[in-house]
């Protein structure tokens, strides 16, 4: 099986804490990975390092077979919610995502969007704009929109935050499905029952200095 | 004896007490006003004093009596001064206390009436001197010399009666946000019109008013009872204040505070960025379109057309400001320049959210998965086309007026994609991303980013509108523009959109 995420002796510091000392993970094409660790054990960190949008103070990493992080090509396969965007103010949450949609080359009007709003209980704001939601609606929005898109890689931070159990069933089943139909995934979580609905294979992440 | 005493209910005497010890604190931790300060602030003042002060005194009161009888433009200016007024009280809230009194004070038992009476005070003296300066300015205008104490009297009067009116439904407006946002709708376009109206008078030649003025003592008579009647129900008003909801001073404290910031941090983004989050928090029964999932547009144009739908309400600025440059049409060749360049770069601007969000925070272009090349040449379209058509109306009415001849409004169409060029650049930058370096002046250092910030996107729209520009100072009437500058502006244009998407990032997540 070919390896979609390759970290080697992964290194990161700020000042003088390490907060990554000598990683090293290997994520073969379809598969799923959750990074499980306390609080500080580095867990986003190793996920901002993933997607590039963070430099490793030592050590190597590639996605496909490249660095991660450059060039249009990368950003098309790989989906994350390590960031939280800035939404166009003037567009309603479901032109959010037909935009993401549309603009990735996809019909927007397949029923992909709205089975999704109904599993993150978004239909009720579709017409909202993103400025009137709240930080739980915002969590969901942001899962929406870069699940919606096509992907082979899926980097998320605590999908299962802020999600009451009803939502947490219906995305562990997506992100199932999506495995199973071949996309990669990578997650941090701090929920077991979340983790093993999804069917991802546990790596634990310690503080270096513990 | 139990240590811990039982609650009371505070009195009223607890709230001037409470700002007292509040003040008092504040003086303890950074001391009383600083000499310094207000030696520069009234140097400020005394030098804005003389320079100022002579142009804006002929303004006011012209020393030439006005010829025949009264003319309609000065009404319909002042009418468009108090609909001014009335926009920047509702931007300023009007009624609002500081940031920390508002988080702290507001929520508390402490009556508000007392809380709120500076604000109250100080919003109806600058009603009061707004008013007077206004009335006083028409008086000077249509009032034959040498005018006596008694004109000037009623004018001023009459004026003050009629802002401080303005101010009670600004005030108005803010205790009731959905009856506000209709009033701010019917303020911006009064303005807008008043423009227009104006324009047009100056073009077609001022009327004489439909009906005689009222007697001077009579005048007097009717102000002096406005006044009255304005000031009780500014009374009323403040008498009412304990009733007030929190939320509307609140959210004013806020933006009040944010202005603050803004002239505090030299960062004159901010207010852009506010004044849009404000406005899209306005909007209520926004529904979504088809226009995204129909396809027939690429998609980020399509999302700029739907922006441009939403702003429809806001429209009436840059339809009113077409009409500007005839004002400036005999002044100086840099002034009516300046004015067009000005106002097709902010009609182009409309959109520009989009783009200064994306420039600042790239993580939905990435979630996107589009390269900086591919939003640079949707992204253009849309403000070329707007300023494209701001700039033909207004060179158009240049033309009717007979200031200009030659086909202008075609040159204003070929000059929209190199004003979206500059507006394009302008969107990208913030004050403080293009520099943080500090210039040092003799009262302290300076942060020059503001500076690079006010010409950033100008210097590009400068060099890319050469042919406009060099045209409005060469060619005024009768000279007719030739189609050779026609084919420049085109060149120029062309060569600005290529170049601007050719150096757009390859990459997804920058522009």
């Amino acid at each position: 099986m070919t390896s979609a995420v390759d970290v080697q002796q992964v290194t990161v510091t700020y000042g003088s804490t390490v907060v990554l000392d000598g990683i090293d993970l290997q994520v073969s094409e379809g598969a799923a990975v959750a990074l499980v660790g306390e609080n500080g054990a580095g867990k986003s960190t190793l996920l901002r390092c993933i997607t590039g949008l963070q430099q490793p103070s030592d050590g190597d990493i590639s996605v496909f077979d490249a660095a991660p992080g450059r060039g249009s090509h990368f950003w098309q396969q790989v989906a994350t919610t390590v960031e939280s965007p800035s939404w166009y103010q003037g567009l309603t949450v479901r032109e959010h995502l037909d935009l993401v949609r549309v603009v990735n080359g996809d019909d927007p009007g397949d029923g992909h969007i709205d089975e999704l709003c109904r599993a993150l209980g978004l239909t009720g704001l579709s017409d909202s704009l993103p400025i009137t939601l709240s930080s739980g609606q915002r969590q969901r929005f942001l899962l929406a929109a870069t699940l919606v898109r096509p992907s082979r890689l899926l980097v998320l931070d605590e999908p299962e935050q802020r999600l009451d159990s009803r939502i947490k069933h219906a995305i562990a089943a997506h992100l199932r499905s999506y495995v199973e139909a071949g996309g990669t995934l990578i997650m941090a979580s701090h929920d077991d029952a979340f983790r093993v609905g999804v069917g991802a294979d546990e790596v634990l992440l310690t503080r270096p200095e513990s | 004896m139990s240590p811990i005493e039982a609650p009371v209910r505070p009195g009223s005497a607890a709230a001037v007490d409470a700002r007292r010890w509040i003040r008092r604190r504040q003086v303890a931790a950074g001391g009383r006003v600083d000499i310094g300060m207000v030696y520069v602030v009234s140097l400020a003042v005394l030098m804005a004093g003389a320079l100022l002060g002579q142009p804006l005194v002929r303004v006011v009161w012209p020393p030439d009596a006005p010829s025949g009888g009264p003319a309609l433009t000065p009404f319909v200016g002042a009418l468009a001064v108090l609909a001014a007024f009335f926009v920047v009280l509702r931007q300023l809230g009007p009624l609002s206390v500081s940031r920390s009194d508002a988080t702290w004070l507001l929520p508390s038992p402490l009556p508000r009436r007392i809380l709120l009476t500076p604000a109250l005070t100080l919003i109806t003296i600058v009603a009061l001197v707004v008013g007077a300066v206004v009335g006083i300015a028409v008086t000077g205008h249509v009032a034959a010399r040498p005018a006596g104490l008694l004109v000037v009297g009623a004018g001023g009067i009459t004026g003050a009666a009629a802002a401080v009116f303005v101010a009670l439904l600004a005030l108005a407006g803010q205790r009731q946000p959905s009856v506000a946002r209709f009033a701010d709708g019917i303020g911006i376009a009064i303005g807008a019109g008043c423009l227009i109206l104006a324009a047009a008078l100056r073009t077609t030649g001022d009327r004489r008013l439909p009906f005689a003025l009222v007697p001077p003592a009579a005048m007097l008579a009717i102000g002096s009872a406005a006044l009255a009647a304005a000031l009780v129900s500014v009374v009323l008003t403040w008498r009412s204040l304990e009733q007030w909801p929190p939320a509307p001073i609140a959210e004013a404290s806020i933006n009040a505070g944010a202005y603050a910031d803004v002239v505090y941090a030299v960062e004159p983004s901010y207010l852009t960025e506010m004044s849009a989050r404000r406005f899209w928090r306005s909007r209520t029964r926004v529904r979504t379109t088809r226009l995204l999932p129909a396809r027939r547009v690429p998609p980020l144009i399509a999302q700029d057309l739907i922006i441009l739908r939403r702003k429809a309400a806001r429209l009436w600025w840059p339809v009113g400001a077409a009409a500007l440059p005839v004002y400036f049409a005999d002044g100086p060749a840099w002034l009516l320049l300046g004015v067009v360049l000005i106002g097709a770069l902010a009609a182009a601007g409309l959109t520009a959210e989009s783009t200064h969000g994306d420039a600042s925070n790239p993580a939905l272009l990435r979630l996107l998965g589009a390269t900086g090349r591919q939003v640079t040449t949707q992204r253009l379209v849309v403000p070329a086309v707007v300023a494209a058509v701001w700039l033909a109306v207004t060179l158009a009415v240049l033309q009717g007026t007979g200031s200009l001849t030659g086909p202008w409004w075609l040159l204003g169409l070929l000059a929209g994609p190199a004003v979206a060029v500059g507006a394009f650049q302008r969107a990208k930058a913030s004050a403080a991303s293009i520099g943080t370096i500090l210039i040092d002046t003799p009262l302290g250092a300076f942060p020059a980013g503001m500076l690079l910030w006010l010409l950033n996107g100008i210097d590009v729209l400068a060099v890319l509108t050469l042919p406009v520009s060099a045209g409005l100072v060469m060619l005024r009437a009768p000279e007719s523009l030739g189609w050779h500058w026609l084919l420049a502006q085109a060149i120029s244009s062309a060569l600005g959109y290529v170049l601007l998407v050719r150096r757009s990032s390859t990459a997804a997540g920058s522009l």
